[in-house]
């Protein structure tokens, strides 16, 4: 179901006058979990039966360790974490495997060719990871306070951890330390609404004014459109795309946020003005919080991080961008991305243990086109998933430099992705005085950005996180 | 809500206004005109091929063509308003194309088309952003040079800044496209659609007639059109549907399919000609 539809809205209103209902208080918990089941099985019910398996490996693992016999702890961490990533695997990675090393002609290899991708597979999975780890380390809370002795109440709270709908099928990738002490009896009273309506109108309009028309243009430079296209139009086409993929996902994140608000629920930012990174470190640290931080609590740190060496803090640099880039798809494409930012990670900081840049304002300007440049152009290998087509779109972008540009097509783009722009501006100049003057008519720009999405919304698409 | 209602009025005064921003929009469109017409006696159903059919040289038509779409949403649109014209003409060129669910849905959803009837401000081609850029457009762009033009101006316009190296780049994805070899089972799988449209109008007092736009004669022998204009020929005789010859005159293109405007007057003219001596005409 996406966020954006209308049976979406029906399920969101019904589920919040039935949370609320104070007869209904005791079973808050259950209603959520039923209406997290009802919005991922909407167009596929079949697929309610890995929402269902795939939290009850986390539950059953996560049970044994705090209660089980204390001997096998490691062992039952270890095998619940597995049995995750052998669903991860068989779920998303079977057709790269087949396609990588099997015949064409082979009849397992075309099995795994026929496996269907789960919507949202990667992020409840990961999910699930967090909390056989959290569970198994203590690091973050004791085992005890949040496992329930009660195996039901235990499977109620993680079936709601893992399937809450806000961040069921494209994140925030919420962490089992993060999300299991808010599970508590909710008021509405206690609602933030002036803070969700602004995450909802924010994310909404980000989605379906900014994404949604954006992608209207931006499929030129899909395969095999992009071999007709100027140079400049293709040029610019990477800038919108680049904009259209923040807009999509972080208003994913903003709807995400400002639902799980109406339910009292707080998630994790997951986006915090990216495209003024000055460093890839801080892109990082600005780009898909939750994935990186995930990524670094649970593989990079664990694996050694800087601990070990320069050398080996490198290898475990690029192994983690790497995993991280696959995890975006089930194609070599996403681990070429993923280690084409690692590269970058590496670099900067080989460079900049060498080289002091000063912090003058010019330099920061520089380093920030330089960061958004290279991001932004890492993402055709998001746009086109075969590498052949990728080289292919380079090579056309010196070849089509004589055809003439699309004037119209270009307006469009810098229109649409100009909000995108401003918000990153406005966030850059949010100490200025003035600005601050301005921001207590904020409503007024909600309003307007409102009405843009009730009279500008583009055709409804599936958000491009999805696929992951 | 201020905003929102004044653009309603604004809207209200100027009926007229509209701007539609990608071919999605502009089909959506198209079938939300159609469907608002209940007074149309000839349909023209097909791919973005047919619309270089020129029907304001054709009296009484409606040109239902919609571009990237094949002609089973077009002949959805026509069964799904059910007030039937009295004659449908159906392209064959893209016949294997399969209807767009996402374009159905949007189109025929209630909540959306009863929005769209009442509130003229939500309706698809009275977004504010493309309504501005085209005003601009006709304020100091290319389109306004374009509205002071006559056709033989435009014609020697774009022959003018014809592009061969773009027609040769267009031309070879057009050929690498017509020489996949085609899937028949999901062929097959068409043509039973195609029948029962054909049936349904059939039942309903409707003329169908089918035509083949005329594309690069270069295309017209490689594998894709060929297969089905072989299914298209078995068809028409099991289904006895009467078929508008295609014209073997040679006729360019600006990528190898799509009529330029000089072509698409000589194509509309022959069209008119063949629709005249059609079996509807001589009664």
């Amino acid at each position: 179901m996406l966020f954006t539809s209308f049976p979406f809205f029906i399920l969101l209103i019904i589920t919040f006058g039935l949370y609320y209902t104070p007869i209904l208080a005791n079973y808050q918990v259950y209603i959520l979990v039923l209406a997290s089941f009802i919005f991922y099985a909407f167009s596929e019910p079949i697929l309610i039966l890995l929402l269902i398996f795939s939290p009850a490996i986390n539950i059953i693992t996560s049970y044994y360790i705090t209660y089980g016999s204390k001997f096998n702890k490691k062992s039952i961490a270890i095998a619940g974490v597995l049995a995750e990533l052998g669903v991860l695997v068989f779920f998303k990675y079977s057709p790269l495997i087949s396609k990588t090393f099997l015949n064409e002609t082979d009849s397992i290899g075309l099995f795994l060719l026929t496996i269907p991708l789960p919507i949202g597979i990667s992020f409840f999975t990961f999910e699930g990871i967090s909390l056989v780890i959290d569970v198994y380390t203590e690091k973050y809370f004791d085992r005890k306070k949040y496992i329930s002795y009660s195996f039901w109440t235990h499977a109620k709270n993680i079936y709601c951890f893992i399937s809450f709908f806000p961040h069921l099928i494209a994140g925030p990738i919420v962490k089992a330390h993060d999300f299991l002490p808010q599970i508590q009896r909710k008021t509405i009273q206690t609602i933030d609404w002036q803070s969700a309506f602004k995450k909802l109108i924010l994310g909404y309009f980000l989605k379906m004014f900014v994404a949604d028309n954006l992608k209207d243009f931006t499929f030129g430079m899909g395969y095999p459109f992009f071999y007709t296209r100027s140079t400049i139009d293709l040029l610019v086409t990477v800038l919108g795309y680049s904009c259209q993929i923040f807009a999509d996902f972080a208003g994913y994140s903003l709807i995400a946020i400002g639902l799980a608000k109406l339910f009292g629920y707080e998630l994790m930012q997951n986006f915090n003005f990216p495209y003024i990174s000055s460093s890839f470190r801080e892109f990082w640290k600005r780009w898909h919080i939750s994935l990186s931080t995930f990524l670094m609590e649970y593989l990079y740190i664990p694996m050694g991080g800087n601990k070990k060496g320069k050398l080996k803090m490198y290898l475990f640099l690029m192994l983690t961008m790497f995993i991280g880039g696959l995890w975006h798809g089930a194609s070599w494409n996403y681990a070429i991305w993923g280690v084409f930012h690692g590269l970058a990670l590496v670099i900067e900081r080989f460079l900049g243990e060498r080289i002091q840049l000063n912090s003058h304002f010019f330099t920061i300007i520089i380093k920030r086109m330089f960061v958004f440049t290279w991001v932004t152009f890492a993402w055709i290998l998001f746009k086109l998933t075969d590498f052949s087509h990728v080289i292919d779109f380079f090579k056309t972008l010196a070849e089509n430099r004589p055809f003439p540009a699309t004037k119209l097509l270009i307006v469009y783009i810098l229109l649409y992705s100009l909000p995108v722009f401003l918000y990153h501006q406005v966030y850059l100049l949010k100490d200025k005085k003035w600005l601050i003057n301005i921001k207590k008519f904020d409503y007024y720009v909600y309003g307007l950005m409102l009405f843009l999405i009730i009279t500008n919304a583009g055709s409804i698409a599936e958000f491009i996180y999805f696929q992951f | 809500m201020v905003v929102f209602f004044s653009y309603t009025v604004f809207l209200s005064f100027f009926p007229n206004i509209e701007g539609t921003q990608s071919y999605w929009q502009l089909n959506l469109t198209t079938a939300q005109k159609y469907l608002d017409n209940d007074s149309l006696q000839n349909i023209i159903v097909g791919s973005s091929l047919s619309t270089k059919i020129l029907t304001d040289s054709l009296s009484h038509f409606f040109n239902l063509a919609l571009i990237g779409q094949g002609v089973y949403d077009g002949l959805k649109v026509i069964k799904y308003k059910n007030n039937f014209p009295q004659n449908v003409f159906i392209e064959t060129n893209y016949i294997d194309r399969p209807e767009k669910k996402d374009f159905q849905h949007t189109l025929f959803s209630p909540f959306a088309a009863f929005v769209s009837k009442n509130i003229p401000s939500l309706r698809i081609e009275k977004h504010p952003i493309p309504i501005i850029i085209k005003e601009m457009q006709l304020l100091f762009g290319n389109d306004r040079k374009a509205k002071k033009m006559s056709i033989q101006q435009m014609i020697a316009y774009s022959k003018q800044h014809k592009n061969d190296l773009l027609f040769d780049k267009k031309f070879k994805i057009e050929e690498a496209v017509y020489s996949e070899k085609i899937d028949s089972l999901a062929l097959l799988k068409r043509l039973e659609e195609l029948s029962f449209y054909v049936r349904f109008l059939k039942s309903k007092g409707v003329n169908v007639y089918f035509f083949e736009m005329p594309v690069n004669p270069k295309l017209v022998h490689l594998n894709k059109a060929k297969s089905i204009r072989m299914a298209m020929t078995d068809f028409i005789k099991k289904e006895k549907i009467n078929f508008i010859q295609s014209d073997t005159s040679s006729y360019q293109t600006n990528d190898g399919i799509h009529l330029n405007l000089e072509e698409s007057i000589k194509y509309t003219h022959y069209f008119k000609s063949q629709v005249l001596s059609m079996p509807h005409n001589q009664n």
